[in-house]
């Protein structure tokens, strides 16, 4: 903005009433409301769930609650359950994430060239992004449906027999990856196609001008100037991915077995399902703790890379 | 800065007197509004229907609430376990009425029941058999049922003829189950042997599982009929656990540890499976000329076990909330949705599973609809019915849980049969230390 403009804008605002740009008062009236609508819909059921896990609380019992100090919390560390839905909930995390970048990477190098028909494949690629997950949990049931399902349809024409994806010890995670990466790879494109569109072209054409090409220019050029692009992907993604519920529940329900009864779900089934809902609100404080560690330092070199 | 302050105050002040106005009004009619919770299955979608029908004879508005199987525990969690006095009736089922009689969620009904200026001697005379008593937890009644079950096995007549099996000499054992089953498994052309439920979810897989150790002698109670509830180590236990994984390995079809009653029932329909051990109330779909492939080539058949009362009663019935404040509507609600006249509608619709009461089935409009080889079955197994299959403790659910978990590590060869049970028995000891 000009500096003409800027003064004639400045000049435009009231420096009296309720729209001076000194009124103070204007704008705690305009903030107060939405900052209390966010304070009552988030900070106090944090805080009440934080103060749950310290209950011992079974919904059940017509006992009530009792103030239970960190017991919770030291039952826990004792748990294999627990601890065996943290190791699920790791596995999941880092395959989703290392293979939506990647594929997420390889769609975003394709789209921000200019071919025939990239615009139309840049609205087409967003489709997953706009179905519920419940609707992707229950359309990947069908798919990976032993009897009926397209996927093992598919695999018998090339002579491949019944696999059983979600009801397979060994399968049904993976299953559960590839719906995830089905999902959420499009988020990911999205925030690299708008970090590789605007990378000003005078770095290739400088970079191309000292001889780089091909990898070289991927791997010196284009990736370091998008890593802020690719840790906020990461951020996101591994953020949704630790609390991910909904497609899990859906196609597998934690099963078989606790094969994929990942930290969310082991919470939910405590809580909801067992009625401890001390215990379950404990779990949920953990989990917002490692979201809480696994962001920050990502939080910090994506300030750093700034 | 004390003017800052002030407005801040105010503005927050006027943000939640904003909100609160957002907030539903508590009415102020004279006209009495009950809210009703079921879980969604055809027969309470046609209850539904009927509702307005009962608005229009009491003056009493229904709001009525649906919830899908899944959800419905935590429905049940969310609205009764926080006391909000959200509704005034709920559908009870016998794998929740223990918690929900030990959580005092639900009231008992005895008060209503022996009020003669409540209820009609000619409403209690239809439950007869002792079905109320059967229900009944501390000598009170807390369910009216509006539906009663009693597992069963049905079979496909013409699979058995094929197989060079007598369909009308059917397997009346586990044992003789188990040897049928793997005459009747012919994965080559698509038809399985056996069909039980293979899911954890929902604690599905535990209730056939329970079935069979029923019929095994399986009781939650020791020697001394103490109440036990860590019996996976026991005899009967190890005994029905190898049963079930065998026929659910070897003669279920592939993919089976996913398996509910809906999946089951569809398998059955579509002439893919020759055997079903589940609820009776299941069994009337099978019938169904529109959804089913096998209709009118139905055998069933009740299974007998060991002791007195070994086949597992489902009951799905209807109870007034214990915070209500609409108490006599409510009891006016559950008596009208268990009444004859409805129970009869129910069942000439073909959705109401088997009746709660016994006066329905001798009508002759729904005598002439049931085919009487399953009322054959249905009355020798209800003879037998343990309502009380899943523990009657606040633990019961998380028990039948991890009972669950282990079915489904051995259904999808996580773990063995021994060691999963073994884990399972120690996860009980665990839960009921709490």
């Amino acid at each position: 903005m000009s500096e003409q403009a800027l003064r004639l804008r400045t000049k435009s605002l009231p420096k009296q009433g309720f729209f001076s740009r000194d009124n103070n008062t204007t704008w705690y009236l305009l903030i107060g409301p939405p900052f209390a609508i966010l304070f009552v819909l988030t900070a106090v059921p944090l805080a009440v769930s934080v103060y749950m896990g310290l209950l011992n609380w079974n919904l059940g019992d017509p006992a009530g609650s009792t103030f239970a100090g960190l017991q919770n919390f030291i039952e826990l560390a004792t748990d294999g359950a627990f601890w065996h839905s943290i190791g699920l909930t790791a596995y999941q995390v880092a395959a989703t994430v290392t293979l939506q970048l990647v594929i997420g990477m390889a769609i975003a190098l394709l789209l921000s060239q200019e071919f025939k028909g990239a615009q139309f494949l840049r609205s087409v690629y967003l489709v997953p992004m706009m179905a519920t997950p419940v609707v992707v949990g229950l359309m990947w049931r069908m798919l990976l449906n032993t009897d009926s399902g397209m996927v093992n349809y598919l695999l018998s024409l090339v002579g491949i027999g019944k696999v059983d994806w979600l009801g397979n010890s060994a399968l049904a995670m993976p299953s559960l990856i590839g719906a995830d990466v089905w999902l959420s790879t499009p988020f990911v494109v999205v925030i690299l196609l708008a970090g590789l569109r605007s990378t000003p072209p005078e770095v290739y054409e400088a970079a191309q001008m000292d001889g780089a090409s091909g990898f070289k220019m991927f791997w010196n050029v284009t990736l370091p100037l998008l890593k802020p692009m690719i840790l906020l992907a990461v951020l996101f993604r591994v953020m949704d991915s630790i609390r991910r519920f909904d497609t899990i529940y859906v196609m597998t329900g934690g099963g078989p077995g606790n094969a994929t009864e990942t930290l969310d779900l082991h919470a939910y089934f405590t809580a909801f399902t067992y009625l401890d809902v001390g215990k379950g609100a404990a779990i949920s404080t953990v989990m917002l703790l490692i979201i809480f560690g696994v962001s920050f330092p990502v939080l910090r070199q994506i300030q750093k890379a700034q | 800065m004390k003017k800052r302050v002030l407005v801040s105050i105010a503005a927050v002040a006027a943000s939640v007197l904003v909100l609160s106005g957002c907030a539903p009004s508590g009415g102020g009619g004279s006209e009495k509004t009950l809210n009703l919770l079921m879980v969604q299955s055809p027969s309470t979608t046609r209850l539904k229907t009927l509702v307005p029908e009962f608005t229009k004879e009491t003056g009493i508005k229904v709001n009525v609430d649906l919830v899908p199987q899944a959800g419905m525990q935590a429905k049940y969690n969310v609205s009764l376990g926080s006391g909000a006095g959200q509704y005034d009736v709920v559908e009870a089922v016998s794998t929740n009425l223990s918690q929900l009689t030990a959580s005092k969620w639900i009231k008992p009904l005895n008060s209503y029941l022996d009020d003669k200026s409540q209820t009609p001697s000619s409403y209690t005379s239809g439950f007869k058999g002792g079905v109320l008593d059967s229900l009944a937890i501390d000598g009170k009644t807390y369910t009216i049922p509006f539906e009663v079950g009693a597992d069963m096995l049905y079979y496909n007549k013409d699979m058995f003829t094929a197989a060079g099996l007598d369909p009308d000499n059917p397997p009346t054992t586990l044992t003789e189950v188990l040897s049928a089953a793997k005459k009747l498994n012919k994965p080559e052309i698509g038809q399985a042997g056996f069909l039980a439920r293979g899911t954890r979810q929902g604690n599905e897989n535990s209730f056939s599982w329970i079935m069979m150790w029923l019929l095994n002698g399986g009781r939650w109670e020791d020697a001394k009929g103490k109440p036990k509830y860590d019996v996976l180590d026991e005899e009967a236990a190890r005994k029905t656990t190898d049963q079930y994984a065998t026929l659910m390995t070897k003669y279920a079809p592939s993919g089976v540890g996913n398996y509910g009653f809906v999946e089951d029932q569809a398998a059955m329909q579509q002439g893919k499976a020759a055997m079903w051990l589940d609820g009776a109330t299941l069994g009337p779909s099978l019938e169904d000329k529109s959804a089913s492939k096998i209709a009118g080539h139905v055998g069933y058949a009740a299974l007998k076990g060991e002791g007195g009362n070994y086949i597992a009663g489902a009951v799905s019935g209807l109870s007034v909330v214990d915070t209500t404040k609409n108490d006599k509507e409510a009891w006016q609600l559950v008596q009208y949705l268990t009444s004859k006249k409805v129970g009869i509608d129910q069942a000439l619709a073909g959705v109401g599973g088997t009746p709660g009461r016994t006066d329905v089935l001798t009508d002759p409009g729904v005598q002439k609809l049931y085919d009487p080889a399953y009322l054959a079955a249905l009355s020798e197994s209800i003879k037998h019915v343990n309502p009380e299959y899943s523990p009657v403790i606040p633990q019961g659910t998380e028990i039948r849980g991890a009972i669950s978990v282990a079915l489904s590590k051995i259904l999808s060869g996580q773990a063995s049969n021994e060691a999963a049970m073994n884990e399972a028995n120690q996860e009980i000891l665990k839960i009921l230390k709490k």
